[in-house]
């Protein structure tokens, strides 16, 4: 497997690694733009207000991503209200200059994120030499990999002098009391679906890759009848913090995995909850074994879906960029915080990532 | 691989993939509700998710029809049906049905951002292409299998139809490669356009279509392949019209319902009970432009035996499916059906405390009167679980007589012909369930019950049914005869519908609000039931809401004016577009016009509802609306390790 993109990476893990990381690309004098979307998630800014004490007198520029409508409680508007108004706060201070850019209203998900990705590039509001943080704490992953996705695509075939990082806080425990409701149409994410596929696709195998994570079954299942594959290929996170968390896994998903879909013991793919290029690696391989086997009986085409973590999901991101591949997406409908929890105490274990994918470390 | 696959759950990819996996499990029952128009009209399909309309379509696509015709002997109910309707001839198709989904792309063209003059033009093109480019490689698949073969199909135009020649021209010319390539071309060109990681220019030259063209061609052309025309008329079927933004949606049922039009075309979309207006009336009327088929309604309809289409349907389907499955057990002779007939001892080693207690509550009801004297005279002579029925239909009848505004001025004995002519049906039933709650003995079991759950949805009937093989299988793997007793029916189906109910915060679209919207209903329905009288028997399973007051509720401002209107409507356009209620409109009630929602039949058991249709209460737009914003129908949170296991019956 020849000329991987990311053979070689730069992750920061934690917020020591993330503040070198930043000192590093600041050193640079350029303009910084900081891609976001603030919604109810309390970690909406996290990332924003770290960057923040790095850049001195600099104003970051920093690109609001609109969101579709979440929730309809209480609890999920004040806790929008109160990430606006700090985000307000910082605009005020003047610390940041803050360019909005709206939610297609009536769109269909998968399509809304490639829209306002198109509309990012076309408004000019991104320079061709910025430090560009896409920050995904609070994005769905139907805006985050389109807009990732067209930012790589300009500056590989207009030639662009852009650095490029993503940036997320992850906190499982903040995970556990956000409540999912409703599954959407399941559909390729428009932008990640493979180009190169043959015109008939009833002929096509289809392999699918889904990265397995906690209480996402009905969206499992809704893309597995969506996509009806020939073959599926689970990837569960092993290492992991929790050793036990891939028989976890397995044991909650047990009869959608092996009673209805059939996977076969073989097929499970593992990659390292903690690093994305260790899935991006897998996923690249996996492609490129299948395509070749296959290569005397007909075309391949191999999907991917994503259910773990959002760090987990950049790697498949860049697999599914490198090696065009479809990304499935059916998530939820709207969300709901369980009531009666202590938000503050939960955000102690917001957790930093930084990847640099484009730019300085790659020239 | 299993080594006893559970037939009921079998894997979606066997199913798309495999034609005869897909005809095997197909119930022929549903032809018979087909219209009798079904070539010169378009027909339009309407049903609730997986009512069957996508499964209805895809035997009418040649793939089916040339396998039903190949292999006769193992689909002969089939190969009658479909000779009956005409999509045989000879014993041969008669019709190239090609099929295809309007879910894939052609959305995204308006959701991209094109301007609303290139959209329409694409959203054609891309369909004339695909269309055209199904019907050359169903031809081509004819008579060498070759779907890639076009240079042998060839489209030979009568001329008859005004605008063919442009068409042709569109289209790619009159050979089978011309217009793959033409199509091809098409495909790549918009997809290119629509998964662009850059900006587009969409008026870079992309030449779109004004008309569907395809059609148009369509109708007027014989398909030759190796020089000998094909006797088989095109069928056009797209699926999932719902998936069509509006505008997309008008656009196309206008140009399929054209008079000029001769090729046969269907089109499906999902039934939506809470849509401003009826999208089919903008474009013409029933009966004159074009035929509709509700799939659900069709399939309530009696066939005379006291079992609507749809329980005859789904059951052949259920027996189909596991007939492989139980040919190898012990009583392999037996089918899925049969197999949940029983005739248990319902009552057991209890009937003797059970009836007991029901003649010396029922007596004690009647207290000193003569006018039920002879009733309970014939319930005294009855044995068995017949006189546990027929004691607790007794009390009700009782209970009935005496709320009777005019009381008789003297207490005479009344015959047990009176008795008869009170009860009914609908009493016995209600009788029924409330002996089963009150003594703790199944009520959900049997094969009629089992359709009666699926809530006219075949999906949901084999997912119960599913649940009911398990069980089954194992009796199978140990060589016993896999007949299930009412009681582990019964504890599995209510089960199932525990499942049902904890997933629709999860699976819903503000599955929160419908919960809480349906905790409403069913406190409202359990209350009624349960009422002594049992006057709505058997039982009240909905509420309806007048259609001035659903006019109302359609339109924003009068939402926001009502406190919980919004969310009411939310959770009923939530809970109807995902089957949890099933509603009728324009129903006749009194003196006035409802749409009137019904839960669906698999939430019944849960609250110890009955599964019949019928009983509902009326309810104002405000007073429902109220239901959303009060907190004693807050659902319970979630508690998604707490073991499915019910007792048989909730308190």
């Amino acid at each position: 497997m020849d000329g991987m993109k990311w053979e070689d990476y730069v992750l920061a893990s934690g917020s020591g690694e993330v503040s070198k990381l930043w000192s590093a690309a600041l050193e640079i004098k350029r303009q910084v733009t900081f891609v976001l979307g603030v919604g109810f998630d309390p970690r909406a800014l996290v990332p924003l207000t770290s960057l923040l004490t790095q850049v001195g007198n600099q104003r970051v520029r920093v690109v609001r991503l609109g969101l579709p409508s979440a929730g309809d409680d209480d609890f999920t508007r004040e806790l929008t209200q109160a990430n606006d108004r700090r985000l307000r706060e910082l605009a005020q201070s003047g610390v940041v200059e803050v360019e909005s850019i709206v939610y297609p209203k009536g769109v269909e998900s998968q399509a809304a994120g490639l829209n306002m990705s198109r509309r990012i590039q076309s408004s000019g509001v991104i320079g061709e030499k910025d430090l560009v943080i896409v920050d995904i704490s609070g994005l769905p992953s139907t805006v985050y990999f389109p807009v990732i996705g067209g930012l790589l695509e300009a500056s590989c075939v207009q030639g662009l002098q852009r650095d490029l990082q993503v940036v997320v806080c992850e906190n499982p425990e903040l995970d556990g009391i956000i409540l999912e409701e409703g599954v959407a149409s399941p559909g390729p994410i428009r932008g990640f679906r493979q180009r190169s596929g043959p015109d008939d696709t009833s002929k096509v195998t289809r392999v699918w890759v889904p990265v397995l994570g906690e209480h996402q079954e009905p969206y499992i299942r809704s893309i597995y009848e969506f996509l009806a594959p020939d073959e599926t290929c689970p990837v569960l996170p092993f290492p992991a913090r929790n050793p036990r968390r891939g028989d976890d896994l397995l044991r909650e998903l047990r009869l959608l995995i092996f009673d209805t879909i059939g996977v076969e013991p073989r097929n499970f793919i593992y990659a390292d909850e903690g690093n994305p290029f260790d899935l991006y690696r897998g996923l690249c391989r996996l492609s490129d074994r299948y395509t070749k086997a296959l290569a005397p009986v007909g075309d391949v085409s191999v999907v991917t879906s994503v259910h773990g973590s959002k760090i987990l999901s950049v790697g498949t991101l860049l697999a599914a960029y490198e090696k065009d591949l479809t990304m499935v997406s059916a998530g939820p409908t709207g969300y709901r915080i369980q009531p009666g929890v202590g938000i503050d105490k939960l955000t102690t274990g917001d957790h930093l990532m930084c990847l640099w994918l484009d730019g300085e470390p790659y020239r | 691989m299993r080594p006893h696959p559970n037939p009921f759950r079998s894997r979606s990819s066997e199913q798309q993939r495999d034609v005869r996996s897909f005809l095997r499990n197909f119930g022929a029952g549903v032809l018979e509700m087909l219209p009798k128009t079904l070539w010169d009209r378009p027909l339009v399909i309407r049903s609730a998710p997986g009512g069957g309309k996508t499964s209805l379509m895809r035997l009418f696509t040649t793939d089916s029809l040339v396998q039903v015709a190949d292999r006769q002997h193992d689909f002969p109910d089939l190969a009658d049906w479909l000779n009956e309707v005409g999509a045989f001839r000879g014993g041969r198709p008669a019709v190239l049905g090609v099929m295809l989904s309007l879910d894939r792309d052609y959305r995204s063209i308006l959701d991209l951002g094109a301007p609303s003059e290139v959209a329409h033009r694409l959203f054609f093109r891309l369909l004339d292409g695909r269309i055209m480019l199904a019907v050359v490689r169903a031809a081509a698949a004819l008579s060498s299998g070759n779907a890639t073969d076009l240079e042998r199909v060839q489209l030979r135009r009568r001329r008859e139809v005004d605008g063919s020649d442009e068409a042709a021209h569109r289209l790619g010319g009159d050979s089978g490669d011309g217009i793959s390539e033409a199509s091809l071309t098409a495909e790549r060109q918009i997809l290119g356009m629509l998964d662009s990681l850059l900006p587009v220019d969409w008026h870079s030259g992309v030449p779109g279509h004004a008309d569907l063209y395809s059609l148009r061609l369509l109708s007027d052309v014989e398909i030759i392949v190796d020089g000998v025309p094909v006797d088989m008329r095109p069928l056009i079927l797209l699926d999932d019209g719902h998936e069509l933004p509006r505008a997309q949606r008008d656009a196309l049922l206008k140009k399929l319902v054209s008079r000029e039009l001769a090729v046969s075309r269907w089109y499906s979309e999902r039934l939506e009970a809470l849509s401003p207006e009826e999208v089919l009336q903008a474009v013409g009327i029933e009966g004159r432009d074009y035929e509709l088929l509700e799939l659900e309604r069709r399939a309530a309809e009696g066939t005379g035996r006291g079992r609507s289409r749809f329980e005859k349907l789904v059951t052949e389907i259920g027996n189909l499916r596991a007939v492989r499955s139980l040919e190898r057990s012990n009583g392999g002779d037996d089918s899925f059906a049969d197999l949940l007939e029983t005739d248990d001892d319902l009552l057991s080693s209890s009937e003797a405390e059970v009836l007991e207690k029901l003649a010396t509550d029922t007596r004690r009801l009647a207290g000193s009167e003569h006018r039920y004297q002879s009733w309970i005279e014939t319930v005294e002579q009855q044995r068995g679980y017949v006189a546990a029925r027929h004691w607790r239909e007794l009390a009700i009848l009782i209970e009935r007589d005496r709320a009777r505004p005019n009381l008789d001025l003297f207490d005479l004995p009344s015959p047990p012909q009176e008795m008869e002519r009170l009860s009914g049906a609908d009493v016995r039933e209600a009788a029924t369930l409330f002996l089963a709650r009150e003594h703790r003995i199944p009520y959900y079991f049997g094969p009629q019950k089992l359709a009666r759950l699926a809530s006219h949805n075949i999906a949901q009937y084999l997912s119960i049914s599913g649940d009911l093989f398990e069980e089954m299988l194992g009796a199978i793997m140990r060589n016993r005869t896999p007949r299930l007793s009412a009681v582990r029916q019964h504890i599995i189906i209510r089960r199932a519908s525990e499942r049902l109910w904890r997933e629709i915060p999860k699976r819903l679209p503000s599955g929160h609000d419908v919960q809480k919207l349906l905790a409403a209903i069913v406190t409202m329905a359990a209350q009624e039931t349960h009422r002594p009288t049992a006057p709505y028997a058997p039982g009240v399973t909905g509420t309806a809401l007048s259609m001035t007051d659903r006019a109302q509720l359609l339109q924003p401002g009068v939402r926001e004016k009502i406190r919980g209107a919004a969310a009411l409507f939310r959770a009923l356009t939530s809970a109807l577009a995902n089957n949890i209620l099933f509603a009728e409109l324009d129903r006749s009630v009194k003196s006035g016009r409802f749409m009137v929602l019904y839960l669906n039949r698999l939430l019944c058991p849960r609250f110890g509802l009955p599964l019949n249709y019928g009983g509902f209460r009326e309810k104002k737009l405000r007073e429902m609306a109220s239901w959303m914003v009060e907190p004693e129908f807050e659902p319970p949170p979630d508690e998604p390790d707490k073991e499915l296991e019910l007792p048989l019956w909730t308190a």
